[in-house]
């Protein structure tokens, strides 16, 4: 038998007499009149008898171990606090020093990357003194027109070479001598032919 | 009870008499909702751990007692949801049929009650306890669950409803109680 629907909430605390007053008059009233509620009531008291009947027992020395065991415990949370304390501190200046030595390598890296940048425009303009005729190879006054990406040294070097053996004011030596040094076959073969022609 | 100033500080000693003072009824209540005297031991260890590392945040709003009480509530609650998470994903399971063989009745009734209580929702579970096993009032059930007076007085119906609901599943008779 179901208990009714608007004292079922209430019967449990009727039972352990946590109702006001004028609610436990109320619910003491129907109970007389309400078997289904009755038998609720009365199974509801008989669960919280057998909860109150249901001891536990502690032991008599369960307060002073569990001081020790926390004691303990605490002791040692205190000591791997006081590792972590240092800890902290090398991790940190061990951090630090990687991070300065990575930083300077690629530091390092950079600067030297730089110098041979500076290195090879030095010597794109050595290769132009060498050959001497500044004229014919034109480059802007500034600096920057020679960079990594538009500078060929080879193209250049090779119009030096081609500048010094057509230069028929040196003597034929000389410039039989730099193309012999510079070209390949055919083309020394050209210049050979080129030569003899302006001879004879 | 220790002076408010005692309690700040977190010396051993201190510390030492407030779990003297606390101890029973903190063991007291988790040996309710564990089968086992370890595991009612290591939450109450828990609880006083958690009251050490806060000493220094209690403050006068309530007595140490309440405050210790309502750290071993939240231990506990938030045991009971672990609990009902490793029974929902079945690691632990809790068979609501109760051995009678070679049992006396009380001993029968207990068994079935435990295995009962342990199906509850955890903050039924945990009122049923405060209000039944602990005598406490539900004005203070409320205020330690961070809850309501009547929150916990529903709580506590539905609790009670929900254990008949279970005893007679498992065949208790409440005549013979």
């Amino acid at each position: 038998m179901n208990p009714c629907k608007e004292y079922e909430d209430l019967i449990p605390l009727y039972s352990t007499g946590d109702l006001n007053a004028e609610s436990q008059i109320q619910v003491a009233n129907h109970l007389r009149n309400c078997e289904a509620c009755r038998q609720y009531q009365l199974s509801l008291s008989s669960i919280i008898a057998v909860m109150k009947q249901d001891r536990i027992s502690i032991p008599d020395s369960y307060g002073a171990e569990l001081v020790v065991t926390l004691n303990r415990r605490l002791e040692k949370r205190h000591a791997r606090q006081k590792q972590l304390l240092w800890a902290i501190p090398a991790f940190t200046s061990t951090f630090a020093i990687l991070l300065i030595t990575v930083f300077s390598l690629f530091n390092s890296k950079t600067v030297s990357n730089q110098w041979l940048v500076q290195l090879n425009r030095e010597h794109s303009y050595m290769n132009f003194s060498n050959v001497g005729y500044f004229g014919e190879i034109l480059l802007d006054d500034d600096s920057d027109a020679v960079t990594e990406t538009n500078f060929s040294t080879d193209e250049i070097v090779k119009n030096a070479i081609y500048q010094i053996i057509e230069e028929k004011s040196l003597p034929e030596v000389d410039r039989y001598l730099v193309a012999t040094i510079n070209l390949n076959d055919d083309e020394f073969q050209n210049i050979i032919k080129q030569m003899t022609n302006e001879i004879l | 009870m220790l002076k408010q100033e005692s309690v700040r500080q977190p010396d051993a000693e201190s510390f030492n008499r407030l779990v003297l003072e606390n101890q029973e009824r903190i063991f007291s209540l988790f040996r309710r909702m564990v089968s086992s005297h370890d595991e009612a031991d290591d939450l109450t260890q828990e609880t006083f751990i958690k009251v050490y590392k806060n000493l220094s945040k209690f403050r006068n709003d309530s007595s140490e007692y309440t405050w210790i009480y309502r750290i071993a509530v939240n231990t506990g609650l938030n045991y009971l949801r672990r609990q009902k998470v490793r029974q929902t994903i079945g690691l632990d399971s809790v068979d609501l049929v109760a051995d009678s063989a070679g049992q006396e009745y009380n001993e029968f009734t207990n068994s079935a009650l435990k295995k009962a209580l342990k199906k509850l929702p955890s903050k039924q579970q945990m009122v049923i306890i405060l209000r039944t096993y602990q005598g406490l009032a539900f004005k203070d059930i409320g205020r330690l669950m961070d809850s309501t007076e009547n929150a916990a007085k529903v709580n506590f119906s539905h609790a009670l409803k929900n254990l008949r609901k279970m005893f007679e599943e498992m065949g208790v008779s409440y005549e013979s109680v």
